[in-house]
């Protein structure tokens, strides 16, 4: 293949694709004692062995189990890849950006 | 049989692209680098999406303490990529550094074709000569990124299933 061509530079702008952001809620509604989910979005442009790989490395998962959970985010739009106090789950959160994958933050 | 772009060596694994495709690499690099850094395409939100669905103050948060970071992460990732597209072996940060690189192109490039749309069809030469070479480069990352994820697999501890 010839990458030369190509340029980044998009001659129409397109509007990107972003998630739905609802009001923010009360601060009185946190429970700071339950634990946070890490939970990754489904994306069209995201390889799957790419997404099988970092949760692998990220995680230390089993190909069977990132593999599982990758289907999971591909057919079911999401998965919980991961849960624990926040900080820790901010801080996978921050990973799988880190790599590319859609991941938001949730409280049990 | 084709020739592998990334081997494995003794002292990791090795990029072996042709002249024709590090030069190609290396000219698509600059331009995502000068894009970071002014950081004013609308298609760069994808690398910063809600993190908190239901509280954009909290995701605003997030992203303030943490957008420096990643973006002086993605800079340095892409210096890595430009210093070893030669083909110097590739230790684990190295390895983190191609893949982060090539899959924020293809990010990029697949946002601004809108390969999510349901009405996405691939475009072709003859009526968007531009957005075409945008998908053939699209689709030539992917490739290049699937063979290193298949080659640095190989080397993953086999971790657990818990």
């Amino acid at each position: 293949m010839r990458p030369h061509p190509a340029t980044l530079a998009a001659p129409v702008m397109t509007s990107p694709v972003t998630a739905p952001v609802k009001d923010p809620v009360d601060e009185t509604d946190r429970r700071p004692d339950l634990p946070w989910k890490v939970i990754v979005l489904d994306d069209p442009v995201n390889l799957m062995s790419y997404v099988t790989y970092v949760f692998r490395k990220l995680f230390g998962y089993s190909q069977q189990k990132a593999h599982r959970l990758m289907m999971q985010v591909h057919t079911e739009g999401k998965a919980v890849v991961a849960s624990g106090q926040k900080e820790k789950a901010e801080f996978d959160v921050y990973r799988l950006h880190e790599h590319g994958l859609w991941a938001i933050l949730e409280q049990d | 049989m084709p020739r592998g772009k990334f081997r494995p060596g003794p002292d990791g694994i090795v990029v072996a692209l042709r002249h024709e495709e590090r030069s190609g690499l290396a000219s698509i690099l600059e331009q995502f680098r000068q894009l970071l850094v002014g950081g004013k395409d609308p298609s760069l939100l994808r690398f910063q999406p809600p993190v908190h669905i239901h509280d954009r103050q909290a995701s605003e948060e997030f992203w303030e303490m943490t957008g420096d970071s990643l973006l002086r992460h993605r800079l340095e990732a892409i210096d890595t990529v430009e210093a070893t597209l030669g083909g110097a072996p590739l230790d684990d940060d190295g390895v983190a550094a191609w893949m982060q690189t090539v899959n924020s192109v293809r990010l990029f490039l697949g946002n601004t074709l809108e390969v999510g749309a349901a009405t996405f069809n691939p475009p072709t030469e003859g009526d968007h000569p531009q957005k075409a070479a945008r998908y053939v480069l699209y689709e030539w990352l992917g490739g290049l990124l699937d063979e290193l994820v298949t080659v640095a697999a190989t080397d993953l501890p086999p971790g657990t299933d818990d």
